[in-house]
């Protein structure tokens, strides 16, 4: 058995529903860690940070009234960021591919499906811990480098000739009025 | 193409904080087992707390029930929170079931754009498939019961589409 321990890790949960916060604290709790804040919204969540140095953030995606993708943002680019450096585990339920690539886009380090399981959580837990990302800051984005494989790729470099793409408009789910 | 139009990359040497560990882990299989362990002994609690969820759902259903149809959108979209939740947390106490009734409903919610009495009578039934899951403790699929309860509520969904 390893004796690795999450013992000394501060995990901060956002997340605006009690009953998911209180799964999360619980997994939190059974992998060895005792320091766990909750926050209800994104807002309440920024504000926690100033007092609480999290040192991995689960954060739900909706919220209100500042959800998952905004707080995301403020956590990666707002000068008075007490940590933008600090690894965000996303959960959703939406997991079509446009929104993997907003919450990536946002700055997310790792997207969690819900239902989640002790496993995943875990899983997700320790992939941020192992496999820390370097940041990159271009044009329009701030956050961990995107490109999470390491390949050998013949030509130019893209990222350097051609700066990506504005962030596309948030186009989070919402009901056909009619 | 100047300097400042460059990407700048930052190593992040200390994984930004101190206290993280500095070592490649293995699965410790005694932590996870306690963690699933504990989840789920959270089974009891879930049932209550769903309960209320399903509570919260009907009441939106009898709130867009109770308005004229152009005026139901807002109600509908409480409809599809609920459920939203509730497709988020079954799996993880349990019941799948829930989740697989809870995504079918927001995937008619989502993707329908109907308000009038015939999705109505989908949300109820819905409503009604998970209060039963509930009463019943139908964990994991349900099993023979559990699947026929999602073929009759896939039927029904295709039925309304239809008209």
């Amino acid at each position: 058995m390893s004796d690795y321990s999450f013992e000394h890790l501060n995990f901060l949960i956002v997340d605006d529903n009690q009953h998911m916060r209180t799964l999360v604290r619980t997994i939190i709790y059974a992998l060895g860690s005792k320091r766990v804040m909750e926050a209800g919204d994104g807002a309440d969540g920024f504000k926690a940070l100033r007092q609480f140095p999290a040192d991995i953030i689960i954060c739900d995606w909706n919220m209100s009234p500042l959800d998952g993708l905004d707080f995301l943002r403020l956590l990666r680019n707002a000068e008075d960021s007490p940590n933008p450096y600090v690894p965000v585990i996303m959960m959703t339920g939406h997991t079509e591919r446009q929104h993997v690539l907003q919450a990536r886009d946002a700055g997310v380090h790792e997207f969690l499906a819900k239902p989640i399981s002790a496993r995943s959580l875990y899983l997700h837990i320790r992939s941020v811990i192992e496999r820390p990302a370097r940041f990159v800051r271009c044009q329009g984005y701030f956050g961990p480098d995107r490109r999470r494989r390491q390949l050998d790729i013949a030509g130019k470099n893209r990222r350097l000739i051609c700066p990506r793409p504005a962030r596309p408009a948030e186009t989070d789910l919402q009901l056909q009025l009619g | 193409m100047t300097m400042a139009d460059e990407p700048e990359i930052i190593e992040i040497p200390t994984r930004s904080s101190p206290s993280l560990p500095a070592e490649p882990v293995d699965i410790d299989p005694e932590l996870l087992a306690k963690a699933e362990a504990l989840v789920a002994g959270l089974r009891p609690q879930y049932l209550s707390w769903v309960r209320e969820d399903l509570d919260r759902l009907q009441a939106t259903w009898e709130s867009a029930r109770a308005t004229e149809i152009v005026q139901r959108a807002e109600a509908m979209r409480a409809a599809f929170a609920v459920a939203h939740d509730i497709k988020g947390q079954g799996g993880s106490f349990g019941y799948p079931l829930m989740t697989d009734i809870g995504a079918q409903l927001c995937r008619f919610l989502e993707a329908g754009g109907r308000f009038d009495d015939e999705a109505l009578e989908v949300v109820r039934l819905h409503i009604e498939a998970m209060r039963l899951v509930v009463a019943d403790r139908m964990e994991g699929d349900g099993g023979d019961a559990g699947r026929k309860l999602m073929r009759g509520l896939q039927a029904v969904i295709v039925k309304t589409a239809g008209k």
